[in-house]
């Protein structure tokens, strides 16, 4: 039994002392998870970047080794002649699948220019069976290759006789003779789709087509056509304006310098001058970076397929740790400032507990910037025309600085204090990145790194220490076409 | 693993060394941190920015001295700023206050063990508690303590002989102690004023 009696003999401190010597309790794992956190949040917020990426990229390869393969359709019938290839056993059937009725007055306006090149891949794909169809998309474009010269040749022939013309010039050999007698062909201009007889016998076309219709045994050609030639013919608007939403964690560096100007005194320092501590600021001080982050709104003008304009407003969560000391007594704090006219007259005093070299306690102080920024910039397009694509871009920033409450360290390197006199409330930053872009349901979506760098210092020519911050980060963005 | 072995690990931040340091030394210096904070949740997050305290100034540390007293001196001061910052140091405590405490009386005397003894601390004003934490078990002198919660000396000196007292009594009431005869209980003293 420990009991203790308060006597002479007995020494309370000492029992008190030791019995709470002796006492553990063992925190929950909470508390290590904390602590973990706080030093490897860095690490984490890597990690959480690459693997993004990582997800991005495998999304990406997915939906391309997923995707079936687009056929060229010119180039194949060019080489493979359609009696030649493994579908010349398919059925060689009219397709029409348009359901409205075929009528006389559907014939095009006199003086009309038909589209000669577009005629001939439909006719052909026509020949060749469903399979060789091309997509619409590509016919819409081909067709407006056509040359000025073509347009002439195909005008100088007869306006109403187009079996003439389709037997003489267009398709010499691949259709069958059987097709070639009743073709009603698919007619592609400017958005519009016409039906067009080729002998110009319309009642007769009108039974054969319903005859053959009736044949059809592939339903897959009709979906397909349905589904995509029906729907997407028409040529969709380029769209020039998008709004963009941007996010980016960044990791945050400043570097100190001394003064480099000429015309201010450099290295302004402290009275008396032996106080002072000799040496490159940054080596006599001990920061270390910091995450923030980055929050951009954006409007996006495509002034060519390679050429994008941007501007908007962005937020920028900026800071670095700063590891000082605490003092129970308080220093004063020096600042000598830099004169114009080369000698260090002015000074600002004020009176602080935190030490830079020493002090009682260690403390950890933070330089936070809460940045507001209007960049303007461009985006180019180096590689890739289809979904994926790689761009590069580059942004100034008019920077309005909004808390200007950070630590400045004095002259002589010896404390930390408060002089937000001293703080650059305007600034310029530029901004370059590398992104690769998907487009998506209508989304743009983009993933890169991005390098941020102030050109002034943050604080006022007056201060001999000049610093400038950096920042790298891995942007992600988000962007619509709104017009 | 050896100290040396884990302070080097841990200067390079190496995770799992910093683990090793963290099992070695947290029961311990949660158990200080629980001296001082309002309750265990307050506790545990001292216990957590000490130890970040710890690992991000590693670097400073000076073999010349035992670690875990550094250690320990780090988690202390962080217990005192988290104490400044809730303003919870500043409790002023009086006589009618300290009577007012409700200490069960204990009809068997217990074994003393050290979970009474700091239960019993805690029963003391925040006031009172930081200050006999500081001097009577961490060793600070009433100067040092006197810098470091910004008062005057006296007040530190006379807020421990309070704390000191109260203790003691709390102590006898729960039976953990006993008394010579011929004390007179302070709180008789206090009554009587």
């Amino acid at each position: 039994m420990e009991r203790r009696f308060y006597n002479d003999d007995f020494d309370f401190e000492q029992l008190i002392k030791q019995k709470s010597d002796q006492y553990k309790i063992y925190p929950s794992h909470k508390v290590w998870k904390g602590i973990y956190g706080s030093l490897h949040s860095s690490r984490r917020w890597y990690w959480l970047s690459f693997v993004l990426f990582l997800a991005g990229i495998s999304y990406f390869a997915i939906d391309q080794l997923s995707a079936p393969p687009r056929k060229n359709i010119t180039g194949t019938k060019e080489n493979a002649p359609v009696g030649s290839d493994e579908n010349s056993n398919a059925p060689k059937a009219i397709i029409l699948p348009f359901t409205t009725p075929i009528s006389k007055n559907a014939k095009p306006a006199a003086g009309n220019n038909y589209n000669r090149k577009g005629l001939v891949i439909a006719m052909n794909e026509m020949a060749a069976g469903p399979e060789e169809m091309t997509d619409p998309l590509i016919i819409a474009e081909d067709v407006n290759e056509e040359t000025e010269n073509d347009r002439n040749t195909y005008s100088t022939q007869g306006k109403n006789d187009h079996s003439e013309i389709i037997e003489k010039t267009l398709i010499p050999h691949t259709i069958p003779e059987t097709f070639k007698e009743n073709m009603a062909f698919m007619f592609i201009k400017k958005g519009t789709i016409v039906h067009e007889l080729a002998n110009n016998n319309m009642e007769a076309m009108d039974e054969k087509v319903v005859a053959s219709n009736n044949e059809l045994s592939d339903q897959k050609r009709i979906n397909w056509l349905q589904e995509n030639a029906i729907y997407e013919l028409t040529r969709p608007k380029l769209k020039r304006i998008s709004w963009q939403l941007t996010l980016s964690p960044t990791m945050n560096y400043r570097k100190l310098t001394g003064n480099k100007n000429a015309n201010i005194a450099s290295d302004a320092k402290n009275i008396p001058i032996s106080f002072n501590i000799e040496g490159d600021v940054n080596n006599l001080v001990n920061h270390k970076p910091a995450v923030g982050f980055e929050l951009g709104s954006m409007f996006l003008y495509a002034v060519s397929k390679n050429l994008t304009f941007k501007s908007g407003v962005q937020f920028n969560y900026s800071r670095y740790k700063i590891q000082a000391y605490s003092s129970y007594a308080t220093d004063r704090a020096t600042i000598a400032l830099n004169n114009f006219y080369g000698t260090t007259t002015d000074s600002i005093t004020t009176y602080t507990r935190i030490g830079n070299f020493g002090g009682n306690t260690v403390k950890d102080l933070k330089n936070e910037y809460y940045q507001l920024s209007a960049p303007i910039g461009i985006e180019v397009l180096v590689l890739g025309r289809g979904r994926l694509q790689f761009s590069v871009a580059g942004t100034i920033q008019p920077t309005y600085l909004i808390n200007r409450d950070n630590y400045l360290i004095t002259t002589d390197y010896k404390n930390y204090t408060h002089e937000p006199s001293l703080v650059r409330r305007w600034n310029i930053n530029t901004g370059a990145e590398a992104f690769l872009s998907y487009k998506t349901a209508g989304f743009k979506f983009q993933l890169g790194p991005q390098l941020r760098y102030q050109l002034l210092s943050s604080y006022d020519e007056k201060y001999p220490v000049k610093e400038f911050l950096t920042e790298y980060g891995i942007k992600l963005g988000i962007s619509k076409a709104i017009r | 693993m050896t100290e040396e072995a884990i302070l080097q690990g841990c200067l390079q931040n190496n995770a799992s060394s910093q683990r090793e340091l963290y099992t070695r030394y947290s029961p311990k210096m949660l158990a200080v941190c629980y001296r001082f904070a309002h309750n265990r949740e307050d506790a545990e997050d001292m216990l957590q920015e000490g130890f970040i305290k710890v690992f991000s100034q590693i670097h400073t540390f000076r073999s010349q001295g035992a670690f875990e007293g550094w250690i320990r001196r780090i988690v202390v001061h962080t217990c005192i700023n988290h104490l400044k910052k809730n303003k919870r140091f500043n409790e002023s405590v009086d006589i009618i206050h300290a009577n007012s405490i409700q200490v069960r009386e204990e009809s068997v005397p217990s074994i003393v063990q050290a979970k009474q003894i700091v239960e019993c601390i805690r029963l003391l004003p925040m006031g009172y508690r930081t200050v006999l934490n500081l001097y009577a078990i961490e060793g600070y002198s009433h100067k040092e303590i006197a810098e470091m919660l910004d008062i005057e000396e006296s007040t530190s000196r006379s807020q421990y002989t309070r704390a000191k007292q109260m203790l003691e009594d709390i102590l006898v009431r729960k039976r953990i102690i006993q008394k010579p005869l011929e004390k007179i209980s302070w709180f008789k003293i206090a009554a009587g004023r």
